[in-house]
């Protein structure tokens, strides 16, 4: 297997390093060749520093096309919902959960709520916070809003999707999410209470319904989000 | 002039390096209930809760504090605010892959902190019976092996507040 295909952060991180190396030998042969001070030699500088800044960004390639895919979901309010369909023409964030993990997954909300929160009213046009349970036999619409309520979480473009579970595996297979039953908790009344290993993941999907990175859902980086989603708008 | 080209180029060099790498290091401090719980050698301070809807799961974390030479155990904990409480830790399974399991107990070596934090231990609260909303306060009865039991007062935690 790849291993840098399979870690995009990684591969972008390389990059990132690699065009400014490589514009900066091409400065240093430029500067030797030229010896003395040359009237264009500010420009020149001014000129491989912009190039060196902007390597950075818009380096988010397509990793994967969700435009074909389609599933009929429904959400915190009981609406159905075409995904990915409905949500073309959005920046989207989507973050992977279920509601009974009491640390990944809050982590990963909590990471998707500071992004909202630090995006700009206008940095926030067309941004579109989707959270997708990959447990749909537990996260009905109702539960999902009791998570979304207790977290004081702001649902104004943000919505919590759920469905029926060869839909949700099937999508969840689709995005490349795993999740695989692990420990559970028997109750005093005989409920079983399933915990999930699971992927740990946000996406950022362009208006275009391409995937262009995955980040480490309760480990991400709020500013690196950021950032990228202003670099797609 | 050549050096002065190098020394150019070495400052852009650092300064593209680091804009490449803007990641700001966030660190977890979090605003936590200025309490102190002492039983013995054990202390335990940085209590905290995760908000939880009734019904549902959160996790309870905090430190502790072994000053004894020998190390003690934490063995179980309880708590009326849920049906089920257990001790728990979160690990890695590879290929960005996260689970959860419960742990029988856990040492706390002697002379050291253990601390039960996001991504690592945490005392796991099964089906809470009442909404926990932030700034609520609950009771949490932990049991040590060596020292036995030390009953303790955890405030509700907006996570909001973890990272600054
Ligand atoms: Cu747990």
């Amino acid at each position: 297997m790849n291993s840098l295909k399979e870690n995009p952060n990684q591969y972008n991180l390389l990059r990132c390093i690699a065009t400014p190396l490589i514009d900066y030998c091409q400065f240093l042969s430029f500067i030797i060749g030229m010896k003395q001070s040359h009237p264009s030699s500010k420009m020149l500088i001014l000129f491989v520093l912009l190039i060196g800044f902007t390597s950075c960004k818009n380096k988010l390639p397509i990793e994967q096309d969700f435009s074909k895919i389609n599933y009929q979901l429904v959400d915190n309010d009981n609406r159905t919902v075409n995904f990915f369909k409905d949500f073309k023409g959005k920046t989207i964030v989507a973050g992977y959960i279920f509601t009974n993990c009491p640390d990944i997954c809050p982590l990963t909300t909590n990471n998707m709520r500071l992004v909202q929160e630090t995006l700009t009213e206008d940095e926030m046009k067309d941004v579109q916070f989707i959270s997708i349970s990959f447990d749909p036999e537990v996260d009905t619409p109702e539960t999902l809003t009791k998570f979304a309520e207790i977290r004081n979480l702001d649902l104004s473009n943000w919505t919590f999707l759920t469905g029926s579970k060869p839909v949700i595996d099937s999508l969840m297979k689709d995005v490349g999410v795993v999740a695989i039953l692990g420990d559970s908790t028997i109750t005093p009344s005989g409920e079983k209470i399933n915990y999930f290993v699971h992927t740990d993941r946000i996406s950022l999907i362009d208006k275009n319904l391409q995937l262009r990175k995955n980040y480490i859902g309760s480990k991400a980086e709020i500013q690196e989000i950021v950032n990228d989603i202003n670099a797609l708008n | 002039m050549k050096t002065r080209a190098a020394i150019v180029l070495v400052t852009l060099l650092t300064l593209i390096f680091f804009s490449c790498n803007s990641k700001t290091d966030m660190p977890e401090t979090n605003e936590t209930a200025d309490q102190t719980f002492e039983q013995g050698n054990i202390k335990i301070t940085d209590t905290w809760i995760r908000p939880g809807a009734a019904g549902m799961n959160t996790a309870f974390f905090f430190n502790v504090t072994n000053s004894s030479d020998m190390p003690d155990t934490l063995v179980s904990a309880e708590s009326g605010i849920a049906e089920i409480v257990e001790i728990h830790e979160t690990y890695e399974k590879g290929d960005d892959m996260m689970g959860m399991r419960s742990v029988e107990e856990v040492v706390i070596p002697a002379n050291s902190t253990f601390e039960f934090k996001p991504m690592h231990h945490h005392v796991m609260l099964i089906k809470v019976i009442n909404d926990l909303k932030i700034d609520d306060e609950a009771t949490v009865n932990l049991k040590f092996k060596n020292t036995g039991d030390i009953k303790i007062t955890a405030k509700v935690i907006d996570m909001k507040t973890m990272k600054h």
